[in-house]
């Protein structure tokens, strides 16, 4: 038998196991792409997405459905990420080589734009260039742009999970997209001429 | 522009203008495009990124493991509960022994503090009744008397060197 989402809350709440493990099933995909998204490491992002869905459980009674549970969920998604980030920012393992791809290039201070076309570099694929360019991006703009690209939100969904509102997130996005243009400036140029 | 009728002129600068106009909408058209391609472009590639990675990750072992702690964390809470249950009476006993040495602690407290009191601040009234004088010592017998305490205490001090009193 269904449940609808609230049916499953309810029923979590009076320590149904059972439907929490169906919302587990059903927001973990969603809630590892969160927080793979911010923290950009496999490994982190599953103890993340764990960890989510535990500080959810716990919370449960706390959660008073005047938001989708979607919404909370991801919340706490996003502040855990944030957090694991925080605290392995030292943390060699999770920022390793790759993020030095891009300190590889010479910049152009005054137009913010590579001397060096990255296509002098041996990494030329387009997915390892975003996901360097993710790494450089704060874990606020990460967290906007993938919850908008990957999870499809809209502005106001994403206002709700960040608890801020939407000219926030739109400023965000818009910065956050600009700086990932930036950074990828030589890829798009050397893809023209081609 | 004297060459020109005013008609051709203003036909001239319009058509002008019309092409600025369009060069210019091209333009916009072109920036436009490029910017939905990349954001299509990097929304694309963050997509095919993030299912690449959840490819490596066991969803079913993660929801067993979500549900184990979960129960883990339940049965520690319940085993803790149980066993306050069970053993209430022995709890509650050991609570009460530690209630009582507290209080009696307390009670103990207050008597040294009430002695300490008596010690330092009652005035003592003292005052030499008699002396008894030898060659090189004096023997005195002192009274004290408490100011609050009737009972009276008489101190006798033999071969006492008045010279060092």
């Amino acid at each position: 038998m269904e449940f609808n989402e609230k049916e499953l809350v309810s029923r979590s709440k009076a320590g149904d196991n059972r439907a929490f493990e169906e919302l587990v099933k059903r927001y973990q995909r969603k809630v590892f792409g969160i927080a793979y998204g911010i923290v950009r490491d496999p490994e982190g992002a599953s103890d993340v997405c764990q960890e989510t869905f535990l500080r959810a459980f716990k919370s449960l009674s706390k959660f008073k459905g005047d938001s989708k549970f979607y919404t909370w969920i991801y919340r706490i998604a996003v502040n855990m990420s944030i957090d694991y980030v925080n605290k392995h920012k030292k943390d060699p393992v999770l920022f390793n080589d790759d993020t030095n791809m891009l300190e590889k290039i010479d910049w152009d201070v005054s137009t913010s734009k590579p001397i060096n076309p990255i296509k002098s570099l041996d990494v030329k694929e387009l997915g390892t260039l975003i996901n360097n360019g993710l790494q450089k991006l704060s874990e606020n703009h990460r967290a906007v742009i993938i919850l908008r690209e990957v999870e499809g939100l809209s502005y106001n969904e994403i206002a709700d999970v960040l608890k801020c509102n939407k000219g926030t997130v739109m400023s965000r996005l818009f910065h956050a997209r600009s700086k990932m243009k930036t950074m990828l400036q030589a890829y798009l140029d050397g893809e023209e001429t081609k | 522009m004297s060459n020109c009728s005013e008609k051709q002129f203003r036909n001239t600068h319009l058509l002008h203008d019309k092409e600025l106009a369009d060069k210019s909408e091209a333009t916009l058209k072109d920036i436009v495009a490029s910017e939905k391609d990349f954001l299509d472009n990097l929304g694309e590639e963050i997509r095919r990124d993030t299912r690449e990675m959840e490819q490596q990750i066991s969803f079913p072992n993660m929801t067993a493991n979500i549900m184990n702690k979960i129960e883990a964390d339940k049965s520690l809470v319940a085993v803790m509960l149980d066993y306050f249950k069970s053993n209430s009476l022995a709890f509650g006993g050991l609570a009460a022994c530690l209630i009582i040495f507290v209080l009696a602690l307390n009670l103990k407290n207050e008597i040294l503090e009430q002695d300490s009191v008596v010690a330092t601040d009652t005035p003592i009234n003292t005052c030499i009744i008699d002396s008894i004088e030898n060659k090189n010592s004096t023997s005195l017998v002192l009274k004290e008397e408490k100011k609050e305490d009737p009972v009276t205490i008489i101190w006798v001090f033999e071969n006492t060197d008045t010279e060092k009193m």
